[in-house]
């Protein structure tokens, strides 16, 4: 083996995780290579140093005395049953996630979930959400493979991308209420590896105007194009009160393009570039309407 | 195990035996993926809550309990990021990031602080693998499990991140080195 290859597996050689062919083949390049054994080595003190850090921070960290009390009044009297939501959920053997990654051949009913930005998170999110799954909004990828919906999304119609760039995927699905009085928006993410591109659409009383910026044009609507928006190094403090807005921003070179389809605000980030971000722009369209559960066939 | 069986009969006495055990971990490794003691306890609080109410989805055929609660927890998490991903639009944040890039040159930062900020380089993929490994000492087998990725991604994504922690503590430490020898 080559150095190179090497290097790749080091931490792995490290943690033990090696087959005893690999590890038979590393121990005999490194037996010959005096700049591997202290790569090796810089990697042990580095792993070292991780963890010691990790766990002195852990150890600092203890949960409030009343944590338990806090839940305990949170907890549905009736014993727990998987909700139709949950049922979904469960389908697809991942509780909680809200990727469509790995699953790309069948048709998926991937849901919902409120991201509910709140003050708190007290009433507990499932319990604000159920009642009002009465709605939902359905629609599939730009290639038919994957089909998504999400309930309980009252304030607009919202819209999807019927394009985009070769290999992207959608991995995120989720709506934000609660932000502020009759303030609601809709997120989708797509993806593909290390390229990123996050749909927003927001409506309300908290939504602005257009940001300054370079001037740009979505079917005849204004839009402005800020690059780059953000840097891997964004990390934003903003303490409002009952707000947590401690941000870590760690995707690199993003983009914005932002602009408005009536009264509803788009905002695309991404780090493709303008003219892919244009096309994706003016390929959105309104996603189905429908009432009562959930239009999707699940499996 | 019987707690799980008792709590999906609405014993809530059980329920409290689970939450005991895995308390700590979860909210320690919550603490430790958001960087916030108060999103830890607001972490704390979903993740029980999504647990209690998705109990009767558990597998344990499919899985270890802890792998499930760490899943949850690590989604969780994962989630609060694109989430608050969305107070930073619309907002002109420029100045905040090159004052804290400045912060590094003009203190005495301690080996914790440099680690601390080479974590925060990371991607949230390389963080909660590295979480994962080196907090909560899960095989490269369970962290596959947790994060249903495959074994050779865990085994990639571990490499890079301590490289990419290396490379930044070693360019912290030059600049250290460079501060000194311009004050001496």
């Amino acid at each position: 083996m080559k150095c190179r290859e090497i290097c790749k597996q080091l931490t792995a050689y490290l943690d033990n995780e090696v087959s005893p062919s690999e590890k038979k083949l590393i121990q005999a390049h490194l037996a010959s290579c005096q700049n591997c054994q202290v790569e090796l080595e810089r990697l042990g003190d580095v792993r070292d140093v991780t963890g010691q850090y990790l766990h002195t921070q852990a150890a600092e960290a203890v949960p409030s005395p009343q944590a338990w009390t806090v839940l305990k009044a949170s907890l549905p009297s009736s014993p727990p049953k998987p909700s139709m939501l949950q049922r979904v959920v469960q389908s697809i053997s991942f509780p909680g996630k809200l990727s469509l990654e790995g699953l790309t051949t069948q048709r998926i009913a991937i849901i919902l979930v409120f991201l509910i930005v709140l003050l708190t998170f007290t009433p507990p999110v499932w319990a604000r959400i159920e009642p009002f799954i009465t709605n939902w909004f359905s629609f599939a990828s730009p290639d038919d493979e994957n089909e998504a919906a999400i309930g309980g999304f009252t304030a607009f119609t919202p819209y999807h991308a019927t394009y985009l760039p070769e290999d992207f995927r959608q991995s995120l699905l989720g709506s934000t209420t609660s932000f502020a009085p009759e303030f609601e928006s809709i997120e989708i993410g797509y993806d593909s590896g290390d390229q990123f591109l996050i749909l927003v659409e927001s409506s309300g009383p908290g939504v602005n105007g257009l940001p300054e910026g370079q001037t740009s044009w979505v079917h005849e609507n204004p839009a402005i194009f800020i690059s780059p928006f953000a840097t891997s190094r964004a990390d934003l403090v903003d303490k409002k009160p009952g707000i947590s807005t401690v941000i870590e921003y760690s995707y690199e070179n993003t983009n914005l393009l932002t602009w408005f389809i009536g009264e509803i605000k788009i905002e695309i980030f991404s780090n493709l570039p303008l003219d892919e971000m244009l096309k994706v722009a003016e390929s959105l369209e309104p996603m189905q309407g429908s009432e009562g559960e959930n239009p999707l066939d699940l499996p | 195990m019987e707690w799980i069986e008792r709590t999906r009969k609405g014993d809530q006495n059980a329920f409290r035996l689970i939450f005991d055990q895995y308390k700590n971990l979860v909210f320690k490794t919550a603490y430790l993926i958001l960087d916030d003691a108060s999103e830890a306890e607001d972490a704390l609080q979903e993740v029980f809550l999504k647990v209690y109410r998705s109990l009767g989805t558990y597998d344990s055929t499919k899985g270890a309990f802890s792998t499930w609660i760490y899943r949850i927890t690590v989604n969780y998490c994962l989630n609060q990021r694109r989430k608050v991903l969305r107070f930073f639009k619309g907002r002109d944040v420029s100045g905040e990031i090159n004052q804290g890039d400045q912060v590094s040159l003009d203190e005495n930062i301690s080996n914790q602080e440099i680690i601390r900020g080479a974590l925060q380089t990371l991607s949230q993929k390389l963080r909660v693998v590295i979480i994962l490994r080196f907090f909560l000492d899960l095989s490269y087998s369970e962290i596959a499990q947790v994060l249903e990725i495959p074994l050779g991604t865990v085994k990639s994504r571990l490499n890079l991140g301590l490289n990419k922690i290396r490379a930044e503590l070693k360019h912290e430490n030059a600049q250290e080195s460079a501060l000194r020898e311009v004050s001496e």
